[in-house]
C-alpha cells in the first residue's frame, strides 16, 4: 500500500493494529489490507488473479471482524495467496459475504515480513465514533 | 497497583475485587519495575478472577503481556468447579524446546559453523509454504501423529526410542483425539510438520559455557565446551487453528455457563463440560503434532551434522538431554491445603519444573530432577535447569521459559535502524541465517530481558537450580 491507512499499536509481544473507515464495509476492508501489510510486502503493480469466495458468520459485530481476518489468514496459510483486493457483497451484524483477490506467494515479488499466527479477541474493539467507524485488533505473531 | 513483597523474588497481588485468589509474581525488585510498565500485572488479576482457580494466579520472572492470560503465566483450576481456557495455552499449542547433546567439543567445529548453518537453513524448512522436500504426509498418517506426537516419528524412522525416553510426556499426551480437531486444522497443519515456523522459533548450535552443578550437568551427559543444538518450535498453523475454532467455541460456552470475562481472550468453559474436554482432547492432540515436529527437525539436524562434518551417528553422539512443553494444559496431582488432588495447570510461556524423585521424572533424572531448557536471546546464553521441591510446593512444579519480550517490534525495529544485526552477530562469532531480514531485526538481543536476571530470580526463588550455562555459535530463524 502507497499509503498507511492503519496505525500500528505498540504491544510487547505482539503487533495490534487501529483502522478507520466512513462505514462498516470500508473499516472491514481497511483492516484486512492492514494485516497483509504487516505480514507481506509486495513490490508494486502486481496483478491480482486469483478469485477467494470469502463467507463468515460470527455472533457479535466485533467477533464477525476477527472471523473475517481469520478466514482471510486461512487462505494465505495453505493456500500461500497474497490477497491484496477485498470486496464485500453484503453485511450484517453476524455475517459477512464477500471475496478477496490475489496472487501466489512468490520470493521475487513478496518479502514476507512476518507471519500472523492467529487473529485475537484481546482488546478488541469495534464502534462508530461520529461518522466514523474504528476498530481495534491485536495479532499473535 | 497494591503489591506487596513476600521476600526478594515474590511479589503478591492481594486478592480484591472479582479475584478469588491473590496474584504472585516470581521477579527481583529492578525486573518488577519494568513488568509493571506493561498490561500484564492487570492479566495476572484477570486471570485471578477466573471461576475455581487454585492457590493463585502465578507469574513468572519472564512474565509479558499476552492476549487474556500473560505470556510467563501459571494458573491451576479445580477439576470440579474450574476451567480450562484455550487462552491459557496459547495459539501454538506445546510451543517447547528440545536440547540436543553432542559427543563433540564445539572447538571442533568452529571453522565448519557457517557451513553448518547454511546447511541447517537448507534443510529445516522455514517461510511461506515451506516443507521437506523428501517428506509428505497423508490423512492418515496426521492422524495417526495427533494421536502418539514423537511415537509416529520414531516409529517411522525419525530416530530411535532413546529419544522418546528424553521427552515430556514420553512425546505423548494422553487423551489426544484427532476428531476433535477440525479439517481446517488438518488442511493447515498437513505440510507443516517437520517445519520450523517463524517469529521466535529457532535452530541454534551451541557451545556449553560454564557448568554450575556438575552432578546434574555429568548425568545430562553434559560437560565444559561440548558442542549442543538447541531447537525451539511447536505445532505451526495446526495449533494456531485448533486455538481458533475452540476459542470460538469458548466464547459461546462462557455465554452458556455465565462466565464473566473481563477480557474476551480468557473465554472457557468448565473442565468437564463438554466444550471442555473437546478443547482437551484437541489441545493433547496440537500438543503431539508439535512434539513430532521436533522430533523430525532432530532427525534434520542429525542428517545435516552428519553430512557437514562426515561423522557418523556413534562419533557425533547426537542425543536429546530433554523436550519441554512451554504452552499447555495438563491433568496433574499435586498437593493443595493438606491433601493430594488433581488439577488442571495451564502454563502459558512456563515450563513443567518437577523435582527429583517425582514418578514423572523419566527414570534417568531421578536422583536429580527434572531438567528445565531455558533459551535466552539469540546473542546472549541460554541456560539448564532442573526442577526443585519448592517448584512443587509454590508454581505447581513451574518455572519460567525464556528471557520474554523488553521491547516490542516496533521499538525494536527503532532501534536497529541503520545497523547491520547479523554483521554485529558476526563480530561476536555468532553466525545468523533469518527468513527475512524483518525477522533478524525484530529479535534483536536488546529486544529481551537479560535470560540470566530471569534465571538468577528463579533460582533465587528456589523453584529451579542452575546445571549450565550455552553461548550461541550459530542460529537459524524462522
Amino acid at each position: 500500500m502507497a499509503l498507511k491507512s492503519y496505525e500500528v499499536i505498540d504491544h510487547t509481544a505482539d503487533i495490534g493494529i487501529r483502522v478507520a473507515g466512513e462505514n462498516r464495509e470500508e473499516l472491514f476492508i481497511r483492516a484486512a489490507e492492514a494485516m497483509f501489510d504487516v505480514m507481506v510486502a509486495s513490490k508494486p503493480n502486481l496483478t491480482a488473479s486469483i478469485n477467494v469466495p470469502i463467507d463468515v458468520e460470527a455472533q457479535k459485530p466485533d467477533e464477525l471482524l476477527v472471523k473475517w481476518l481469520q478466514e482471510l489468514l486461512y487462505v494465505f496459510d495453505t493456500r500461500h495467496l497474497v490477497l491484496s483486493h477485498f470486496y464485500i457483497d453484503k453485511l450484517t451484524d453476524t455475517s459477512l459475504s464477500g471475496s478477496a483477490k490475489g496472487m501466489k506467494f512468490d520470493k521475487l515479488r513478496h518479502e514476507m515480513l512476518r507471519q500472523i499466527k492467529a487473529v485475537t479477541y484481546h482488546k478488541l474493539s469495534l464502534e462508530k465514533a461520529g461518522d466514523c467507524w474504528h476498530a481495534q485488533i491485536i495479532f499473535d505473531i | 497497583m497494591d503489591i506487596e513483597r513476600i521476600n526478594d523474588f515474590c511479589w503478591r497481588i492481594p486478592k480484591h475485587g472479582a479475584m478469588r485468589v491473590d496474584g504472585i509474581i516470581y521477579a527481583s525488585k529492578r525486573m518488577l519495575d519494568d513488568i509493571l510498565k506493561d498490561e500484564s500485572c492487570q492479566q495476572v488479576m484477570n486471570v485471578a478472577c477466573l471461576p475455581g482457580i487454585v492457590r493463585a494466579s502465578l507469574a513468572m520472572p519472564d512474565i509479558h503481556w499476552g492476549y487474556g492470560f500473560p505470556i510467563g503465566g501459571v494458573a491451576a483450576f479445580d477439576m470440579e468447579e474450574g476451567i480450562i481456557s484455550p487462552g491459557g495455552v496459547g495459539y501454538d499449542i506445546n510451543c517447547g524446546v528440545r536440547l540436543l547433546r553432542t559427543d563433540l567439543p564445539a572447538k571442533d567445529i568452529l571453522e565448519k559453523k557457517r557451513e553448518i548453518v547454511n546447511h541447517l537453513f537448507r534443510e529445516i524448512p522455514t517461510g511461506v509454504g515451506a516443507h521437506h522436500r523428501d517428506f509428505t504426509l497423508s490423512h492418515d498418517d496426521l492422524r495417526d501423529v495427533l494421536k502418539e506426537g514423537a511415537k509416529w516419528a520414531v516409529r517411522r524412522g525419525f530416530g530411535d526410542e532413546n529419544d522418546l525416553a528424553h521427552i515430556e510426556a514420553g512425546g505423548c499426551i494422553h487423551g489426544a483425539d484427532p476428531q476433535a480437531v477440525s479439517e481446517r486444522a488438518k488442511e493447515r497443519g498437513k505440510d507443516q510438520l517437520g517445519t520450523l515456523g517463524s517469529g521466535n522459533h529457532f535452530v541454534e548450535i551451541q557451545e556449553v559455557e560454564e557448568i554450575y552443578d556438575e552432578v546434574a550437568a555429568s548425568v545430562m551427559g553434559l560437560f565444559k565446551g561440548q558442542m549442543t543444538i538447541t531447537v525451539h518450535t511447536g505445532s505451526r498453523g495446526l495449533g494456531h487453528q485448533i486455538c481458533d475454532d475452540h476459542i470460538e467455541i469458548m466464547l459461546a460456552a462462557s455465554r452458556k455457563y455465565k462466565i464473566e470475562l473481563p477480557d474476551k481472550q480468557l473465554c472457557c468453559a468448565p473442565i468437564n463440560s463438554p466444550e471442555g474436554k473437546r478443547y482437551f482432547a484437541a489441545m493433547a492432540a496440537g500438543a503431539n503434532f508439535a512434539f513430532a515436529n521436533r522430533q523430525m527437525i532432530t532427525h534434520w539436524v542429525r542428517e545435516t551434522l552428519e553430512k557437514v562434518l562426515h561423522m557418523g551417528p556413534a562419533d557425533l553422539g547426537i542425543a536429546p538431554v530433554y523436550d519441554v512443553c512451554h504452552n499447555i494444559a495438563k491433568f496433574e496431582e499435586h498437593i493443595v491445603g493438606n491433601s493430594s488432588r488433581k488439577v488442571c495447570v495451564h502454563r502459558k510461556g512456563a515450563t513443567r519444573a518437577y523435582p527429583a524423585k517425582h514418578p514423572e521424572v523419566p527414570a534417568v533424572y531421578r536422583e536429580i530432577g527434572q531438567p528445565v531448557l531455558i533459551p535466552g536471546d539469540m546473542g546472549r546464553y541460554s541456560f539448564v535447569l532442573v526442577g526443585t521441591q519448592k517448584a512443587m510446593e509454590e508454581t505447581f512444579g513451574s518455572t519460567c521459559h525464556g528471557a520474554g519480550r523488553l521491547m516490542s517490534r516496533h521499538a525494536a525495529k527503532k532501534l536497529c535502524r541503520g545497523r547491520d544485526i547479523e554483521a554485529e552477530l558476526a563480530e561476536k562469532g555468532i553466525i545468523v541465517r533469518g527468513a527475512s531480514r524483518e525477522t533478524v531485526v525484530e529479535e534483536v538481543p536488546e529486544a529481551y530481558k537479560d535470560v540470566a536476571d530471569v534465571v538468577d530470580a528463579v533460582a533465587g526463588a528456589g523453584i529451579s537450580k542452575k546445571v549450565a550455562k550455552l553461548k550461541p555459535l550459530g542460529v537459524i530463524k524462522g
